[in-house]
């Protein structure tokens, strides 16, 4: 079934059983190498991606239900050369060991930042509750989005409460 | 898309397929973050240990190439050797690249294991640079006209100092040539690779780099999706496999009803050699749509005891050797002792439980075989592969690319032997990625083990009898000849090198004996992290602290009677003063709030390198649940290479070792594993982990250590003696799940 995605701003049509998980459609359709199989379960968090700023286990997430939605990688947050601020803010803590669960912990830092951008450190903790780490880079991974909350950016939750005090963005 | 140079072996100029990787040295055959890949490097027709060009080569644009046959499991070490090779040969770090495990074109060191990278594995990197370093000196000299001791060397631009225009760069020097120079190698028979000499000295002091914290190489890549793991291989015209798994372990495949998956799109054969069933497709989905619905027959099994069992099958099981080591006359001691103290210990099996699981593409064509794999191991998996296919080694290459962090498991990468097997049967390249339940259930695990153990005490207090007896299937006889495929097809080898079922203590008593029985397979298993020493000290420990309260002496002030290492002294006192110890009896029982207890351990670890903790945790009365509050450690490292990703390390190893401790054990009926998730089996998450203080204490004039092992080591003793410290309750069974605090808190 021809199906139409659209994946860190670009089209794409791919032609895929309706129920293949999403997970698989980017891996080996679209060659994106951000979000991991780590389970097919939705119970560690390693394929996480972003789907109309929500993010969501894209290892149980059928392809048919996000088509045309915006959906966004952790390759389409930023670049080598020009990181987003959350993945700027791991690089400078030096926030990885082996690395693999760290697409789901940025990916959902980023979803949580969006809507809450002044965490403390107790929510910033349950928000992450359901992304695991094996190698223990937990104190690395809070002291990031910390970080990175701390310097924030252009979110679409500050953008709704600028609008509304009629300030500038 | 730059095309790979051919490989000319007189000049030494390498490229790459390199395609979006500009930002970091590559540590592996071609890949591409954004394409497939289209063509490996060729190998080298000489990678042997003798040859100082088996391990460096140096670009006339001065851009250095080191070959290792290490890996890095995502621990930095890639950017450490850099920074140990920069130092050695004083080039700057950006100009060298690190070259890893591919046995086509690193040299064999052995298996990345023991934490011994940042010194066995590093050792010849460093000595070949130092005499690659004495080489274009002499040939700066002939060419500046300038004895060698009147020559500086920065950046890889060698001048005489007060003359500038007088200078010439190492690019320039050796313009690519060979350095056709001979190193003398000896080989220790411990599989970890060469000791290599030559006539250089290596750096002891004035490192640029090492004990620097170089941010790691590694971190760009993983932080933005474009590194590249096993996990992202593509290779063109690839297939997916999956493997089925039998219902009991040991089970005997008897029909295969193939027109049960007739239905499945994308399938292209069903793979059954003795007792390995496999399914490969077009699709990933469809090969595990395929295994799923595929239909068989089993019977039979190897029975095996409940993992409720197992302390006392693993008293009952068959010996296989037994080791001692005796000092004085134990027995004599306890039996004039005033009082004999008493305490039996257990260890469950636990998982590995990698993240990323076990992955690799095969490509079996022509009688040749090429394997992209994460293997810890890589010289050993491909003889092993060889054997297991049936063909010469040297029609085996094994491509090392960076899996997901492994602790110990892909010292037997399973997928390889899996995807090896199908690609033979489809004469394609085929992918296998285990799945979650394949890794929990059938991952070669860490053993369980039991110890009992005996103190005889004096009236006045002292010590005058220490004994541990303990029983555990070996942890290493899985490295060897033990794929779970090359068991199932049949006539796999096996191999029977025992190992972490014994231990050492760091006490002065003046009886003490420790004994190791050595049993048994009760499950396949391979080293987790920490072998034997993990479970050891959680033993030693625990019972040094029980003493400690027997005889109401502060628990520190108790070690401090017995310690015979001043290292393990003085990571005792660092980590003592750190958080504030204050001397007291344990246990205080102080209660923080209305059903909440809190509490305080210690706990230290000898051996090569030592380390010292001190924890605070809360046990809930109510539910028995234990939190971590807080751990100080201090530990000797040697040489530091780089501070802040020692520190990394460390806290890493630590959460691992609390996690093992608060809250993993494998579950079995007598046939199989059961506990087959994230759920069942259980690894800490982010609201329960500690706030952590890491003392780091360096030791410049010793050799470099790794810190992966030594750091996981004190966490369950220093967790139990503090829970001791609330509750006056004993925990001597690990995992310290609610339900057995819970019960302990009521036995009092």
């Amino acid at each position: 079934m021809k199906i139409s995605l659209r994946v860190n701003s670009r089209s794409h049509i791919v032609d895929v059983d309706p129920r293949a998980p999403l997970l698989f459609v980017l891996e080996n359709d679209l060659q994106l190498n951000g979000p991991k199989f780590g389970c097919g379960m939705a119970q560690c968090g390693a394929c996480t991606v972003i789907v109309e700023g929500k993010a969501i286990r894209s290892c149980v997430t059928p392809v048919s239900t996000v088509g045309g939605k915006e959906i966004v990688t952790l390759e389409g947050l930023g670049t080598p050369d020009r990181p987003h601020p959350i993945q700027q803010a791991f690089i400078e803590t030096q926030a990885a060991q082996c690395g693999y669960c760290i697409n789901g912990m940025i990916m959902t830092a980023k979803a949580f930042l969006d809507e809450h951008p002044r965490p403390t450190d107790k929510e910033i903790r349950e928000a992450l509750a359901g992304n695991l780490c094996r190698c223990g880079t937990h104190l690395e991974i809070l002291s990031a989005i910390r970080r990175a909350a701390e310097r924030g950016w252009h979110s679409p939750k500050k953008a709704r409460q600028e609008s509304q005090h009629g300030r500038q963005a | 898309m730059s095309a790979i140079a051919r490989r000319d072996f007189l000049s030494h100029s390498v490229s790459l397929l390199v395609i979006g990787f500009n930002f970091r040295p590559l540590s592996s055959a071609a890949l591409s973050a954004q394409a497939p890949l289209d063509r490996v490097p060729l190998p080298r027709s000489s990678v042997v240990a003798e040859e100082l060009d088996s391990w460096l080569t140096i670009a006339e644009d001065g851009k250095v190439t080191v070959y290792t046959g290490r890996i890095d499991m995502g621990t930095g070490v890639e950017t450490s050797f850099a920074q140990l090779v920069a130092d050695e040969l004083d080039v700057p770090f950006q100009a060298v690249k690190m070259i890893m495990g591919d046995t086509g074109l690193t040299p064999d060191q052995g298996k990345s294991t023991g934490s011994s990278n940042s010194s066995r594995g590093a050792q010849p990197l460093r000595t070949a640079a130092a005499e690659a370093r004495q080489i274009l000196l002499k040939l700066a000299s002939e060419q500046l006209k300038t004895p060698v001791d009147r020559l500086a060397v920065q950046d890889g631009i060698v001048s005489v100092p007060g003359n500038p225009s007088n200078k010439v760069t190492y690019g320039e020097l050796i313009r690519g040539r060979r350095f056709e120079t001979r190193l003398r190698a000896t080989e220790p028979p411990d599989g970890r690779g060469p000791h290599l000499e030559g006539t250089a000295r290596l750096k002891t002091s004035n490192f640029r780099l090492v004990g620097k914290s170089i941010p790691r190489v590694d971190v760009l890549g993983k932080v933005t999706g474009t590194f590249p793991y096993v996990h992202t291989v593509r290779v063109p015209g690839m297939v997916h496999g999956r493997v089925v798994r039998p219902p009991a372990i040991g089970a005997t495949l008897v029909r295969v009803d193939e027109s049960s998956v007739r239905n499945i799109p994308g399938l292209i054969r069903i793979v059954s050699k003795g007792n390995f069933l496999g399914v490969v497709t077009e699709r990933e989905e469809q090969a595990i749509a395929a295994a799923r619905q595929l239909k068989a027959t089993w019977t039979g099994g190897s029975p095996i005891p409940e993992y409720t069992e197992i302390s006392r099958w693993l008293r009952n099981a068959k010996q296989i050797k037994t080791e001692i080591t005796n000092k004085g006359d134990v027995d004599a001691a306890l039996t004039r002792a005033a009082k004999v103290l008493k305490a039996t210990y257990e260890w469950p099996v636990q998982n590995h439980a990698m993240i990323g699981p076990s992955c690799a593409v095969a490509d079996v064509r022509d009688g040749q075989v090429t394997v992209w794999s994460g293997s810890q191991w890589v010289q050993q998996n491909r003889r092993d592969l060889a054997q297991f296919m049936g063909v010469p080694v040297e029609s085996v290459r094994l491509i090392w690319v960076e899996a997901s962090g492994s602790y110990g498991r892909l010292g037997c990468d399973d997928a390889v032997a899996d995807a090896a097997l199908l690609s033979k049967a489809v004469g394609k390249p085929v992918r296998v990625l285990w799945t979650r339940q394949d890794e929990q259930g059938w991952e070669p695990k860490s053993p369980g083990m039991v110890m009992d153990l005996r103190a005889g005490l004096e009236t006045d207090g002292r010590v005058a009898a220490f004994e541990l007896e303990g029983w555990s299937p070996s942890h290493s006889t899985g490295e060897i000849g033990n794929y779970l495929a090359w068991r199932l097809v049949g006539g796999n080898p096996g191999w029977d090198r025992l190992s972490g079922g014994t231990g050492e203590h760091a006490y002065e008593f003046e009886n003490s004996r420790m004994t190791g029985h050595y049993v048994e397979e009760l499950l396949r298993a391979i080293y987790l992290r920490a072998p034997g020493d993990i479970q050891h000290n959680f033993a030693i420990e625990s019972f040094i602290d029980e003493m400690a309260a027997e005889v109401k002496t502060d628990p520190l002030e108790f070690r401090f009677r017995y310690l015979k290492d001043p290292n393990t002294a003085l990571t005792l006192r660092t980590a003592a003063k750190t958080a504030g110890w204050q001397a007291h009896i344990s246990p205080r029982k102080l209660e923080k709030k209305s059903g909440v207890a809190m509490g305080r351990g210690v706990c230290c670890s000898s051996g090569d390198r030592q380390s010292a903790c001190v924890a605070d945790i809360e046990v809930n009365l109510g539910t028995g649940k234990v939190r971590v509050l807080k751990i100080v450690i201090a530990l000797t490292c040697g040489r530091i290479i780089n501070p802040d990703s020692a520190r990394h390390q460390v806290q890493g190893a630590l959460l691992q070792g609390v996690s093992r401790t608060l809250l993993e054990e494998v579950k079995f009926d007598r046939t199989h594993v059961t506990n087959l998730d994230w759920n069942s089996y259980p690894i800490l998450r982010f609201p329960d982990v500690p706030e952590i203080e890491t003392v780091l204490i360096d030791q410049p004039e010793a050799d470099s250590t790794g810190l992966g092992e030594l750091a996981t080591i004190p966490a369950p003793a220093v967790i139990a003696n503090a829970v001791f410290n609330a509750t006056g309750v004993r925990l001597r069974k690990v995992p310290f799940t609610p339900d057995r605090v819970k019960a302990a808190l009521m036995r009092g």
